[in-house]
């Protein structure tokens, strides 16, 4: 395997991990808030945003060069 | 010479089926069981049980006359049940109400809805959405692809069943609105990650990628550092 699809493959997992963690952060913090713990839901939920924004921003498409 | 226009077909029982049973389900956890409760004035019961006859009555309906059937089994079927709930007035307040209750009677009105819909778009045969033959896809999907997009319905769904959780009435309101948010955003994410995988040649290089989200990582590490801290601290 060569190093471009060796970093291919790293992105792609990076990608998978961040976006099953931004679903854990999302589901804690609803789940926070049930618990009556808002402070916690606020931050499980800012987590979770972060973390599937990164998601999102990973699978852009290359540029088109001219 | 004049045709004898031929008489409409008879819905299928399964047609029956697949609107009166939801329809019904829906209606007696969410209408019929709050109204059934001790202390319930007759008004709201009034209004249930017309709800459930024009819900009754359009399945016979519908065949004959579409547009009175469809007028009663979803305009007077959901305008009676908005009405008993109104009438309920506190007594239908989330305080009141049984989270796993509501949440299996809000599966049965959206299985209404696309029963409903099954009706008034019938299939047809002949129909052909576009002319000429099938279309092929110019690639097959990865083998992740549809676990992941298992993992993302899940996703929501577990979102919206955790929203019932909250019984602060205004709390619940925001909670359902985020779990709302929060299914739609992962939903929309989990395709793209699931098309993403086996290295698509529209993406940008691995390195690219993972430099894109060199500033965000780093903030999301600090978060998780603050949350692990915190941790220890309480």
């Amino acid at each position: 395997m060569n190093q471009r699809a060796f970093m291919t493959r790293v992105a792609n997992v990076v990608n998978l991990v961040l976006f099953v963690a931004a679903c854990a952060a999302f589901a804690l913090g609803l789940h926070a808030l049930g618990d009556r713990r808002d402070l916690q839901a606020i931050y499980f939920l800012l987590v979770g945003g972060i973390a599937l924004r990164s998601a999102t921003e990973m699978l852009r498409p290359r540029a088109s060069g001219r | 010479m004049t045709e004898i226009a031929a008489p409409p077909e008879p819905l299928p029982l399964a047609e029956r089926t697949r609107v009166l049973l939801p329809g019904v389900y829906a209606w007696l956890l969410t209408v019929g069981l709050p109204v059934a409760a001790r202390g319930v004035r007759s008004a709201p019961r009034v209004a249930a049980l017309a709800g459930l006859a024009a819900l009754v009555t359009s399945i016979f309906l519908v065949e004959r006359r579409p547009g009175l059937g469809r007028v009663l089994g979803i305009v007077a079927f959901v305008g009676c049940s908005v009405l008993t709930w109104a009438l309920l007035g506190a007594d239908s307040s989330p305080v009141h109400l049984d989270r796993i209750r509501t949440a299996l009677g809000t599966l049965g009105w959206v299985l209404y809805a696309f029963g409903w819909g099954r009706v008034s778009s019938p299939a047809r045969p002949d129909a052909e959405i576009a002319p000429g033959a099938p279309l092929v896809p110019r690639s097959r999907p990865h083998p992740l692809g549809v676990p992941i997009v298992a993992f993302a319905v899940l996703s929501a769904l577990v979102f919206e069943a955790l929203a019932f959780r909250v019984d602060r009435a205004e709390h619940a309101v925001l909670a359902h609105a985020t779990a709302a948010a929060c299914a739609l955003l992962v939903l929309s994410a989990g395709s793209r990650v699931a098309l993403a995988q086996g290295g698509r040649h529209e993406l940008a290089s691995g390195s690219t990628r993972l430099n894109a989200i060199a500033l965000r990582g780093a903030l999301l590490a600090l978060l998780v550092g603050i949350g692990l801290v915190w941790a220890a601290i309480r």
